[in-house]
């Protein structure tokens, strides 16, 4: 899982052996004025005549603008005039057959400036360079007497030449070596670090973006798609004469259950998670598809999940956590530690399935054709999507093209591409016409991905001086990877503590989503740590402060310094929101605050950022709650547009708010009960907080990712801060299903 | 059947079955893109337009009801996203995704329409459309720079 500065170094060393392809040469002389079509260098750039550069983005943008940061980060180094950029998304197939020298195409886990940030810099600076000799050898001019300035060579004397002027030369220079290229230093930036507005601002408020669901073809099909409404149900059969008669069907498509691709690089732990046997209807629009899909009787063998529920395996889960389970993390003597505790306390809390619902419809349009399948999809994983089209298709990789447009919302449901291997299916069936797979909402909500139920029971003991001594934490929860790092990476050094942690199989195949298992353990562990500080009669701060203490880090811990790192990012950034949030001030009855501190170490070579928050409530006493105030410090390591960053922080608060509130998909005769919004509400403009402090903390570090540390922080503040104005102890979610009055 | 629809101010005949939402005429018989489909349910507003000064969810409008209507879709605010509403949009940078905001700009349009400068609350009951980005806090302020740079 891990990746370190090896890695990075030879994903570099990729980019700087990045094949050239020069443009067609005949009839033309090299030292010729200008080139007549664009021309890519180092595949990260294309040059057009007139001086534009297309950018090559390796992410998918859902929202968290990389379309813009990235781009500031290769101008930067490249020296572009900033209105001349014009990115665009990447081209898978041409990533494989170059080795992947994008270096990192998974938009996940927050990554993107963090993998991209060297790389692209590096590639700017690689293409500066190649200018720069261009530029020398056409003039006889010394490199060392040329300067670059906004997509262009300045000579003495003040005579420049475009970049569009010396790429065609450019492109004959071999690419200089990674280690002899200079990047810039921080204090020259006129890009990163600068609020740049985004790049596409203007088509994502006139409706002319294009996402995955937009895309339109020539003779498209439409094609609404049923899954097996119990997870790892089989297609048995369906009657087609129900909608024979029914206008505009072209077919009904049997679509095999099996692979639904790798939610993250190999490398990172990518795993296939599945997906079901489907029905689709294909007809000449998507209305007639899916009212036709509504009438046909489809028969399915429910399969071994029939019967599952909710709250069956929350029965399970809550029984396997009264035994003994694997310990992933221990120190000192838990159990005599516990024996001579002034003070003990129990509690278990719980965690519902969930769903990250993005409002783009999953969606794919598929397009198979003697020459090759063409497949487009808003996907967070399009490098995979492209791989999983070809296994689909039976055909050799280099047949089929994956267009990635822009994705209207992802939360890491777009990481899994089932509904690639849907489309292409559909195509595979409909030979010659491009058909169009929509999703219904619907749809979504039967056949999300969700994040593990869980049940976490805490033990601890605390000494005569309310000090934490002893700490025990038990966590089962359901299917997915080993995410032990949210009861076991605490930043503290408790003398005495024992975690144990194991999973159950459940119904639904994992999925990523926003603040993925932080969200769950901050708030459980902070959630019972809030607990201890008032049994102990402490300010919150002052409880975690006691805990967050370098001096307990065991001298021989490998990894010692990052431990104490850790600490202090916790403690500088805890310190910063009492600050702005005024800590201390009390609030009447009826209004409460909460607090949280924490970073995304999921282990301890994780490049993470560092996130405190403070959340202001009231209960009117009747049950209703509202958020008055949230306060986020965030330390990110470098800040690539501040503006993109606090974007970031404000959905993150509102996420937290809406997973607080709401979040919670139910099973029961092993469906989901959740139909659409109408069962499964969100934060809306009024449920939205209105006041909202966000500090970023300046860093010279490397770019740490910025897309969701908000979100476990807020949602543990939140939720303490109900106890604190008089509300009941919060333990499981959401909180749609508590009564929050009280007299 | 064939139904006479006025849109951004032109008469078109489109041939759909008439129970079609007008969604669905405007994105794949109009090729309209700009209207999005979120819950096809009248919960998300991602699919709002202007029809006779009202915001409507064109998810939950019959083609055959949307008929003598006056509608208008984001298509219609301007040629070049200068409208004021869009434009308080690019200052204050409300967009993530995207994906919400056609319907959170017309559903602003009508409610400015009706009322020029409109208080937190008024907002709060008017405009319940979904962002999943979470870009409430910027809709918030957008909506009173608008109503501010109109007067
Ligand atoms: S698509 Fe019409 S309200 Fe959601
Ligand atoms: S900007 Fe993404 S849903 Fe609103």
């Amino acid at each position: 899982m891990q990746t370190d500065r090896r890695n990075l170094l030879k994903s570099m060393a990729a980019v700087s052996a990045g094949v050239v392809f020069p443009v067609a040469m005949s009839g033309c002389r090299v030292a010729d004025y200008g080139p007549a079509t664009p021309v890519e260098l180092i595949s990260w750039v294309v040059i057009e005549p007139n001086n534009t550069v297309r950018i090559r983005i390796p992410q998918s943008d859902i929202g968290q603008g990389v379309i813009t940061t990235l781009s500031q980060v290769l101008a930067e180094e490249m020296d572009l005039d900033w209105s001349l950029v014009r990115p665009e998304f990447f081209d898978p197939l041409t990533n494989l057959k170059r080795g992947n020298v994008y270096v990192y195409t998974c938009t996940e886990s927050s990554w993107s400036a963090d993998r991209l940030f060297d790389p692209m810099r590096m590639a700017g600076a690689q293409i500066r360079q190649m200018m720069l000799i261009a530029a020398s050898r056409r003039s006889g001019i010394a490199i060392e007497d040329l300067r670059t300035e906004n997509s262009g060579v300045v000579f003495p004397g003040g005579a420049r030449h475009s970049y569009a002027e010396l790429a065609l030369l450019a492109s004959h220079t071999t690419p200089p070596e990674p280690a002899k290229v200079k990047l810039k230093a921080a204090a020259d930036y006129r890009l990163i670090g600068k609020p740049v507005k985004r790049l596409d601002l203007k088509q994502k408020t006139n409706g002319t973006l294009q996402y995955g669901i937009d895309v339109d073809l020539p003779s498209m099909l439409y094609a609404a798609v049923r899954q097996s409404p119990v997870y790892g149900g089989k297609l048995v059969s369906w009657d087609e004469t129900a909608i024979a008669k029914m206008p505009g069907v072209v077919k009904v498509v049997r679509i095999a259950g099996g692979s639904s691709g790798l939610n993250g690089p190999i490398a990172d732990g990518g795993e296939d998670y599945g997906m079901d046997d489907a029905v689709a209807v294909v007809a000449d629009s998507f209305w007639r598809a899916r009212k036709a899909l509504l009438a046909l009787p489809i028969e399915w063998d429910e399969g071994p999940f029939a019967n599952a529920s909710s709250e069956a395996i929350m029965a399970d889960l809550t029984r396997r956590v009264g035994q003994t389970q694997p310990v992933v993390r221990e120190a000192g003597d838990y159990a005599a530690a516990i024996g001579r505790a002034a003070q003990v306390l129990e509690a278990d809390y719980s965690y519902p399935f969930m769903d990250a619902m993005p409002l783009e419809p999953i969606n794919c349009t598929a397009w198979l054709r003697p020459e090759g399948l063409q497949v487009w999809a808003s996907t967070q994983f399009a490098q995979d999507a492209h791989r999983l089209a070809a296994v689909t298709a039976g055909l050799p990789p280099e047949r089929v093209q994956f267009n990635l447009p822009y994705t209207g919302g992802a939360f890491g449901r777009r990481c899994q591409n089932e509904y690639v291997s849907q489309g292409v299916q559909i195509a595979k069936a409909i030979p010659g016409r491009p058909i169009k797979l929509i999703w219904t909402r619907e749809e979504m909500m039967a056949r999300g991905y969700p994040p593990p139920i869980t049940v976490s029971r805490f033990k601890a003991g605390l000494d005569e001086n309310g000090k934490v001594i002893a700490w025990f934490n038990r966590v089962v929860s359901g299917t997915a990877p080993d995410q032990s790092y949210g009861p076991a990476r605490l930043p503290h050094y408790v003398p005495n503590l024992q975690i144990e942690y194991a999973r159950i199989k459940t119904p639904q195949p994992f999925g990523w989503m926003r603040g993925v298992a932080f969200t769950q353990h901050v708030w459980m562990n902070q959630g019972f740590q809030d607990e201890l500080a008032v049994a102990a009669g402490r300010d919150r701060v002052d409880l975690y402060m006691e805990l967050l203490d370098e001096t307990t880090v065991p001298a021989d811990l490998k990894d010692r310094g990052v431990a104490v790192n850790r600490i202090r990012n916790m403690r500088d950034a805890l310190n910063r929101v009492t600050k702005i949030a005024g800590w201390g001030e009390r609030l009447p009855r009826g209004r409460g605050r909460g607090i949280s501190v924490n970073d995304f170490s999921y282990w301890v070579t994780y490049r993470t950022g560092t996130a405190a928050a403070v959340v202001d409530v009231t209960l009117d006493g009747k049950g209703a709650l509202r958020v008055d105030r949230v306060f986020v410090v965030l330390n990110c390591g470098r800040i690539l547009n501040p503006e993109v960053v606090r974007g970031q922080v404000e959905g993150s608060i509102f996420w937290a708010i809406t997973t607080a509130l709401y979040g919670k998909i139910t099973l029961k005769d092993g469906r989901v009960v959740e139909r659409n919004f109408q069962d499964h509400n969100v934060a809306r403009l009024a449920t939205a907080c209105r006041n909202i402090h966000i500090e970023l903390v300046q860093s010279d570090e490397h770019p740490a990712g910025v897309g969701e540390d908000a979100v476990p922080i807020v949602m543990t503040a939140m939720l303490n801060a109900i106890f604190d104005a008089g509300g009941p102890r919060i333990r499981s979610l959401p909180l749609s299903d508590h009564d929050l009055s009280f007299v | 059947m064939k139904v006479n629809l006025k849109i951004n101010g032109a008469l078109t005949t489109v041939e759909v079955d008439d129970d079609t939402p007008l969604l669905w005429v405007l994105r794949d018989t109009l090729k309209m893109k700009g209207t999005k489909y979120g819950c096809g349910i009248g919960q998300c507003g991602a699919c709002t337009v202007i029809a006779d000064f009202q915001a409507t969810r064109s998810c939950s409008l019959a083609a055959s009801a949307a008929v003598g209507l006056d509608i208008t879709t984001i298509e219609g605010l301007s040629r070049d996203a200068d409208q004021f509403v869009q434009k308080a949009w690019q200052d204050l940078r409300v967009p993530q995704c995207g994906y919400c905001q056609s319907g959170m700009i017309m559903a602003v349009t009508a409610l400015l329409s009706k009322s020029s400068d409109p208080t937190d609350d008024e907002i709060d009951r008017e405009i319940t459309n979904i962002c999943r980005c979470g870009t409430y806090e910027r809709i918030r302020a957008a909506i009173h720079a608008a109503a501010n740079n109109r007067i």
